[in-house]
């Protein structure tokens, strides 16, 4: 069973809010980032990156409640 | 067989109701989606008030699923009252562990948050989950051996299932 990144604040600071980020598999580092989701991925293998964990910053209050 | 597993941390900017900021944990497991040749990478939040498995639309695109040949459903509790959203066969696999084809829901709704729902039909109908919040951990018990795989057991007949 496998863990998310620790803490996603520190890696995904500087990403605009409202971005698809390509993460590395290794969850070290961020690839990529862009406003569509197929942008991200094409970006991420042009960085070779073959396999990226795509997640994404809110573009509006991060703050989660259903 | 017990996995341990970290909370997640997300430092929030600081707003009128919490003017210096603050840092929330989530219950975060990563899992790859698969459906035939395509897998897609990502996160989901395990999430005991969801009625089923819930991802972006955008994911459910990307593994080459087609909203236009499936008639949706509408979802409540996604930020807006109600939401189109389509349910199509997917592969959860979690590292290796535990690997379940599940009749899961892809939405516009999730599309801002960039995660999945990891809800009652499809994750907790296969594994024991506690919550430790107080102590920033959490643990998942899964079948051992796996149990074997069945058919989704999630609306098997509807019109617009798999």
């Amino acid at each position: 069973m496998a863990p998310a990144i620790k803490n996603f604040g520190k890696l995904l600071a500087g990403v605009p809010p409202g971005a698809w980020v390509a993460i590395s598999h290794d969850e070290s580092r961020v690839v990529a980032y862009a406003a569509e989701m197929r942008d991200v991925i094409q970006k991420a293998h042009e960085a070779g990156e073959q396999n990226p964990i795509i997640t994404r910053v809110p573009q509006t209050s991060p703050t989660f409640v259903r | 067989m017990w996995h341990r597993i970290e909370y997640s941390t997300f430092d929030l900017p600081p707003s009128p109701d919490f003017p210096t900021g603050r840092q929330v944990r989530r219950p975060i497991l990563r899992l790859d989606l698969v459906n035939g040749p395509n897998r897609l990478p990502c996160y989901a939040i395990v999430d005991s008030g969801s009625d089923h498995c819930i991802f972006p639309l955008s994911f459910g695109i990307a593994l080459g699923f087609d909203p236009l040949a499936t008639a949706p459903v509408t979802s409540s509790g996604l930020g807006n009252y109600a939401v189109a959203t389509f349910h199509w066969t997917v592969t959860l696999d979690f590292g290796g562990v535990l690997a379940r084809r599940v009749l899961a829901g892809f939405s516009d709704g999730v599309n801002a948050i960039g995660f999945g729902l990891l809800g009652q039909l499809g994750f907790f109908d296969q594994v024991n989950v506690v919550l430790n919040y107080r102590k920033k951990e959490f643990f998942i018990e899964t079948d051992d051996p796996p149990a074997p795989q069945g058919n989704p057991t999630f609306l098997p007949n509807a019109p617009y299932g798999p």
